[in-house]
């Protein structure tokens, strides 16, 4: 209990000491943090730990088996080159809410209990949308409120999923839910938002390309991995995953093929690596699910290395769509090179470590002779290979050259790069540096002949592919529409209901109560001539004339008698009003006394 | 992007690389066979090269009703 504090606890408090320190000792204590929380997660051990009573539930911050421990790793490991690749940011507050996002993550990886969760969830959203409003531009302000309001959706689903299955069981455990039932389905529905299964998916390719720099780095790691990891606890084997999954490998690909963006297009391939996961979750077997956990950890590497090439890009370059950017190889070799170890890896190239990760996904999916995944699948790699090792290089470092004056990106961002890049390429190599710490016993082997031909084969021909058609891909200054049309535009359309026909109706009432008054007053003004007026005229209707009177002197009376109203102002009679209300009422009395008696 | 003459020795190069990554499909052991194209050398070849080709022509019909003006939403 005491040799070891949840880690999640260590980044998030130790994120509170930040603007206390000052220029080297900051920056020192920002590396360090990190590195110290990586130390304590050797210490932890398995089982249940830093279980504390809350109102009669048992929180608990210290769940430690072998899964946890593999994304407490690389969550870890991926603070740290962020927060390297972030060091030059002046501003206190970004490192401010990227710890205490990367530690809200790792606070849910090592929950015990659903309430807990919930709430490192729920820190999560919230920091996390300070990466991206720290951009202080419209774009982020905007995509930021809808980043947030999506959340607060898929955390209120979770949040009543939870509460029903609270008032169901009496348990607030976190564990296998792949039971079906109300209850189940809301948090898997609250899990699915994060994890941007379509249709859920649009806050991520929205929100990410407008976060800062630095930002995007964080954010492309933690939201949806460790969605990833709460539905592998929750739903592993739950079936209708796989073909989530499938079709989310294929959609994210498809779409991003569409981006103009660079970093649009690494968005949506989140989405296109994520779905690898979902469909590993639901097969369920165990070569998948340590397929899905090792598919993770590799993609938290490459995918933080691509977002840190394109930040370095648009830092130094100032421009962000392919229409605008080309020829940047010249002046940025070390980042093109760095980058290139990314899309090396995230193409499952062999030794680079998407191989040795994704395989195994797409292995499980053979073992289970499930034809079609494996052919969507390998669909979505191949598009992977053509999008992010292919087109995006070659539109933003070769291509047409841009004219633009561009340099290699400061020291800390290349050394960040230079770590993931490292790491991807040290777990393509030696694969058995991953394969230990996975949740299972591995005994799958990356490294055959005919996996190797296989690979190379679809990698090769996709590339003929690309240089054949190369010219069909071509970007054009535009955006894509997706399922946010429906609330962007749909908001609108709200707006424009409550402003026009909503008010409209709202005034209606108001409007009548106010004409009520208003003739309440003008009779109040004279009674008597004004009854005499209603009766008058009435005559005048029916007969056409008063009686003795021609018709076109009695008109003639009767509109100066309108005009004329209310005439002389009505004298009180000496006896007062309260006199005549007594003597109605003492009238009806008498009457009712007559009848009732 | 280098010169002309590196240029056609790359693409040589590549050309080659397709040839030989098909051929030695035909000699290589299979473990089992867990999928009915398994067995068929050169198979993962065709589909990495239709997928692409297929991706390319679908976007490009998708685009005409997806893409937009950059000032769509404003």
């Amino acid at each position: 209990m005491i040799d070891w504090v949840p880690p999640g606890i260590v980044l998030i408090a130790g994120a509170f000491l930040i603007p206390f320190l000052k220029g080297r000792a900051k920056r020192a204590y920002l590396l360090l943090l990190p590195v110290i929380t990586f130390i304590d997660l050797f210490f932890m051990a398995d089982g249940t730990g830093w279980a504390v009573p809350f109102m009669g539930y048992n929180l608990v911050f210290g769940q430690v088996d072998r899964l946890s421990m593999a994304f407490g790793y690389v969550f870890v490991i991926m603070a740290f080159i962020g927060m390297l690749y972030a060091l030059h940011v002046k501003e206190d507050g970004q490192h401010f809410a990227a710890f205490l996002y990367a530690g809200s993550a790792l606070g849910v990886v090592f929950s015990g209990d659903f309430l807990s969760l919930f709430v490192f969830w729920e820190i999560m959203a919230f920091s996390g949308v300070f990466l991206i409003w720290y951009s202080r531009d419209k774009a982020s302000r905007d995509a930021g409120m809808r980043y947030l309001l999506v959340h607060v959706f898929g955390g209120l689903s979770l949040l009543a999923g939870i509460v029903i299955r609270l008032v169901n069981t009496g348990s607030l455990e976190f564990g296998s839910l792949a039971h079906g039932g109300l209850d189940s389905y809301l948090i898997l529905l609250g899990f699915m938002v994060n994890a941007a299964v379509p249709p859920l998916h649009a806050w991520l390719s929205d929100a990410y390309p407008e976060a800062t720099i630095t930002g995007a780095v964080f954010l492309s790691a933690f939201t949806t991995k460790t969605a990833v990891y709460v539905l592998l606890r929750a739903f592993s084997g739950f079936e209708i995953l796989i073909w989530f999954g499938a079709a989310m490998a294929v959609f994210g690909v498809a779409y991003a093929l569409l981006q103009n963006d660079i970093r649009r297009l690494l968005a949506y391939e989140i989405i296109s690596q994520v779905g690898y996961m979902i469909a590993g979750i639901g097969m369920g077997t165990m070569l998948s699910l340590n397929g899905v956990t090792a598919h993770a950890f590799t993609h938290i590497l490459y995918k933080g290395l691509l977002f840190m090439g394109a930040g370095a890009v648009i830092y130094t370059a100032g421009k962000r769509k392919f229409t605008e950017l080309g020829g940047l190889y010249r002046t940025m070799p070390l980042t093109l090179g760095l980058y290139m170890v990314g899309a090396l890896s995230i193409s499952a190239v062999p030794f680079f470590s998407g191989f040795v990760s994704k395989s195994m996904i797409v292995s499980a999916s053979a073992h289970e002779h499930l034809a079609p995944v494996w052919l969507l699948l390998t669909l979505a790699s191949a598009g992977t290979f053509l999008l992010v090792a292919l087109r995006l290089p070659y539109f933003t470092f070769f291509g047409k050259d841009s004219g633009i004056k561009a340099k290699e990106p400061p020291v800390n961002m290349l050394l960040a790069m230079g770590f993931a890049a490292f790491l991807n390429i040290l777990i393509g190599v030696y694969p058995a540096i991953l394969y230990n710490i996975l949740p299972f016993p591995v005994d799958y082997v990356p490294y055959t002949g005919e996996h190797i031909v296989w690979t190379v084969q679809i990698l090769l021909f996709t590339a003929l592919g690309f240089f054949l058609m190369r010219d069909k891909l071509m970007s054009q200054p535009a955006i894509s529409l997706d399922i946010d049309w429906i609330y962007r535009k749909g908001s609108r359309a709200f707006m424009w209901f409550v402003e026009k026909p909503l008010s409209a109706a709202a005034q209606l009432p108001v409007r009548i109560f106010l004409r009520i008054a208003d003739y309440l007053m003008w009779l109040g003004k004279n009674p008597t001539r004004a009854v005499s007026l209603y009766a008058s005229t009435a005559i005048f209707r029916l007969l056409g004339r008063f009686p003795g009177m021609p018709p076109h002197a009695s008109e003639k009376l009767l509109e100066n008698a309108w005009k004329n109203y209310p005439g002389e102002p009505v004298k009180k009679s000496p006896v007062g009003d309260s006199v005549i209300l007594v003597l109605i009422l003492m009238a009806v009395y008498a009457i009712y006394y007559y009848i009732v008696t | 992007m280098g010169s002309l003459k590196n240029r056609k020795v790359l693409k040589y190069l590549f050309y080659a690389g397709l040839v030989i990554a098909v051929l030695a499909d035909f000699l290589m052991h299979r473990e089992k066979i867990e999928l009915p194209w398994d067995a068929v050398p050169g198979f993962n070849a065709m589909y990495g090269f239709f997928s692409t080709i297929l991706l390319i022509i679908v976007l490009r019909a998708a685009g005409y009703v997806l893409l937009k003006r950059e000032d769509y939403y404003d």
